[in-house]
């Protein structure tokens, strides 16, 4: 279900981060989905428990998951998509590094636009979505 | 559970039992083949075994009569048994295996002596018993021998077994290897005797006296030469102190004072058993274990050994090589001879050096 | 179970293996021991263990020296280089073999793992494949309900589904039980997904120890790109690794001294300035790149 590429230069609890994030997205796991357990998922990814806690930690942080005592991991019911300050200055690098990038790919604003509308569609980010 | 420590750990136990049994099965056959088996086809044949007791030398002797080497094959058997057990451990490094377990050194050794002696007993008492049997139910053959001897044979053969199997497990503990242990304890076994017999011998060279005169003013000398002849029973140190007691029983009267000396000379075999046992935990505790399949490991103990081998070839191959260049007697034969010590011991030296080091470079 | 091992010196006859190597191996820490053949490493586990005595220093066990006192091996799994076994035992008998020696051994933990894997039992354990073997081993090593376990490249040789395997059930073992794990491997990216501490060892030398997160918190790159040109000694300082250029862009792997060098740069007028997080692949690159070729077997996948 996830998959990390430990070649990767980013942390693999930050790709767990995304992958799970990337996974309720398309709609492999819905609110309300129980996640693996911090153990389960170790034992599946071979991949130290601490990272594995780290990353629901940081999830949970972001409330997109929540831990009910004695039941185990959930998918948020009411996960708030919301702007975060901190995020939102990294998203904004990022999107700027893309952005010098596809200058000189030689890419001009139209032929841009049309890729991240191609990309938001594909996704399922509708205008509406939240 | 104050038994259990005097008893070794049960799984060791069954380890080295079960490990030991391709050296154990052959020694088993062997002794009773020569034991039981003789005695049967003996009374089969209807033999008849007439006359005096004439000590456990000779009642040994015509037992394995079919054929001395079993005699041979008993002793060499009994070292190998001890050889393996500690060197199969080292050569195949499961000694590594075994030490990452909850198990002392000590623990490790005990089992391991525990079940070499075992072995050593049930196959003597079981061949005890068996030949009592066959002597009980048949009685119509005169035999020189009657249960007490056969027990006598049983016992004594233990606690000569019991010394020579100690003996090996002690040098089992500075070698790494079982072919290692198997040679070094012939050697060391064999090397008063040798030894003592290589320097009579040169001595005999330089010094020409008749046989004759040796005899009465230096008795000892005198068994050693009996002694030697009676390597081709292979008899071992312990039965050649054995066959001294027997010269002083014959000699002294039928007091009390003869009669001591043979429990003496057990109580010494038993007690010199335990001490080399002692000794063997101390240097296995020592043993930095480091260097499996060398020959020697102690590094102190190769000097030694080196000095050891180096003077005994020297006076064995010395007289050779010049017996073989020139005759036999004479003064030029002695003229011969130094160099040819020279030859054989620099001849020695260089093998030693070149053997341990190949074993080291394996 | 924690490790403490202080100022460890072995010299065999001619050769020193190990130089003064201090380290401490925490409570429920998967440490990994990573350097290239022939640094020391088995050595190093040997004497951990208590196989085999160090020439100075000393290595305690959950606080006890464990050369002397035996009985603390009852509560450790060993899983050595090579397996060595007893001609003619059988896959069962090294079962009852190991049953019988650890107090702790747990029934059910065995049954769990033996339906896993599903051995053959009458096989002669000299037959078992290098696979069969490690599968053999962890069996043995984890019903025995340890508290730590040491492992002496456990993976080598390994095809890729048994080295997952292998791995998978170590993470189970850790997560469950919060079993301490010593483990030395050649493969890179393998410590990275497994471990949260990890020493570098190099012809007997100790060359870091530390946790995962501190090192990559650390070690990082900072890519810049400046309007004209740096002056060199900017970038001449001890923690800086490696610095690749192209154009007007630098792209800086940092060791130590991170922030210091930022507020550095800064004072330039970057056009931009960003960290970057690095691989551990890349870490050992540049760290190593100047220890010696030997390195690059550890970056096999």
């Amino acid at each position: 279900m996830f998959h990390i590429d430990q070649r990767s230069s980013t942390p693999i609890y930050q790709q767990l981060v995304q992958e799970v994030k990337a996974a309720i997205l398309r709609g492999v796991l819905l609110p309300g989905d129980r996640l693996p357990s911090v153990r389960e998922l170790a034992s599946r990814l071979a991949i130290n428990p601490n990272t594995i806690q780290k990353s629901y930690q940081e999830l949970e942080r972001q409330k997109v998951i929540e831990t009910l005592r004695g039941k185990g991991t959930f998918v948020c019911l009411d996960y708030q998509v919301r702007e975060d300050e901190e995020r939102m200055d990294l998203f904004q690098n990022s999107l700027r590094k893309i952005l010098v990038e596809a200058h000189y790919l030689g890419l001009n604003q139209e032929r841009i636009l049309a890729l991240v509308s191609k990309q938001l569609e594909e996704l399922g980010i509708g205008e509406g979505t939240r | 559970m104050a038994l259990n420590r005097y008893l070794p750990h049960k799984t060791l136990f069954w380890k080295d039992w079960k490990t030991s049994l391709p050296v154990f099965v052959p020694f088993f056959l062997v002794v009773t083949f020569a034991t039981t088996f003789f005695l049967q086809t003996e009374i089969i044949g209807g033999r008849e075994f007439i006359g005096p007791w004439p000590g456990f030398a000779y009642f040994e002797n015509r037992l394995h009569a079919n054929d001395p080497w079993m005699g041979a094959a008993m002793f060499l058997l009994t070292v190998a048994l001890a050889a393996m057990t500690l060197g199969q451990e080292r050569e195949r490094e499961t000694l590594g295996l075994l030490l990452a377990m909850p198990y002392s050194r000590q623990d490790i050794l005990f089992s391991k002596v525990v079940v070499g002696l075992m072995q050593i007993l049930i196959t003597l008492v079981l061949n005890a018993l068996l030949m009592s049997l066959l002597v009980w139910a048949n009685p119509g053959i005169n035999y020189f021998f009657g249960l007490p001897e056969i027990w006598g044979w049983a016992g004594h053969s233990f606690l000569v077994l019991t010394f020579i199997f100690c003996f090996t497990v002690l040098i089992a503990t500075v070698s790494g290897t079982t072919w290692g242990n198997y040679i070094l304890a012939l050697i060391f076994l064999w090397f008063p005797v040798g030894f003592f017999m290589l320097l009579y011998m040169n001595f005999r060279i330089w010094i020409d006296i008749p046989m004759e005169q040796f005899d009465d003013p230096i008795p000892l000398l005198r068994l050693t030469i009996e002694a030697l002849f009676s390597l081709a029973y292979l008899k071992t140190i312990p039965l050649w102190l054995i066959a001294f007691n027997d010269l002083i029983i014959h000699q002294a009267a039928a007091g009390i004072g003869g009669r001591l000396v043979v429990p003496y000379l057990y109580g010494l075999l038993a007690i010199l058993s335990l001490g080399l046992y002692a000794l063997a935990q101390f240097l296995f505790a020592r043993n930095p274990l480091e260097k499996d399949g060398e020959i020697l490991v102690f590094e102190r103990l190769e000097g030694f050994f080196k000095l050891g081998v180096i003077i005994c070839c020297t006076l064995l191959v010395g007289p050779m090589v010049a017996a073989g260049v020139f005759g036999r007697l004479g003064e030029e034969f002695k003229l011969f001879l130094i160099p040819s010590y020279l030859v054989a011991g620099v001849g020695t030296w260089y093998l030693i050096n070149r053997l341990l080091l190949w074993r080291r470079t394996k | 179970m924690k490790i403490v091992a202080d100022g460890l010196t072995k010299t065999f006859r001619e050769k020193t293996a190990l130089k003064e190597i201090s380290l401490t191996v925490p409570q429920g820490a998967v440490f990994g021991l990573v350097g290239p053949n022939g640094a020391g490493k088995t050595t190093l586990i040997k004497i951990i263990m208590g196989l085999l005595q160090p020439t100075r220093g000393s290595v305690l066990i959950g606080g006890q020296p464990v050369h002397q006192d035996h009985r603390i091996k009852a509560r450790v799994g060993y899983l050595a280089d090579y397996q060595r076994y007893y001609p003619g035992f059988k896959v069962k008998d090294m079962y009852r073999l190991y049953r019988e020696t650890y107090q702790k051994w747990s029934p059910e933990r065995f049954e769990e793992l033996r339906q896993v894997f599903n051995l053959p039992e009458n096989a002669q354990v000299k037959h078992l494949s290098k696979g069969m073997h490690t599968q053999l081993s962890i069996i043995l090593n984890l019903a025995l309900k340890p508290e730590l376990l040491v492992l002496d490249e456990p993976t080598a040789g390994l095809d890729p589904v048994i080295r997952r395997q292998f791995l998978s059930i170590l993470m189970d073992e850790v997560a469950e039980n919060g079993t301490t794990v010593f483990i030395s491997t050649h493969h890179l990216h393998e410590l990275e997904r497994v471990c949260d501490h990890l020493a570098i060892v190099h012809e007997g030398r100790l060359i870091k120890s530390e946790s995962l997160e501190d090192l990559k918190k650390k070690v990082r790159k900072i890519q810049a790109a400046f309007a004209g040109p740096l002056p060199a000694e900017v970038l001449q300082k001890p923690g800086v690794l490696n610095v690749e250029q192209t154009g007007r862009v630098y792209s800086i792997t940092v060791e130590e001294g991170l922030d210091e060098l930022a507020a550095e740069l800064r004072q330039f007028q970057p056009l931009f300035l960003d960290f970057v997080d690095i691989s551990l692949e890349e870490i050992f690159i540049h760290r190593m790149g100047g220890e010696g070729y030997g390195f690059k077997q550890i970056l096999a996948p």
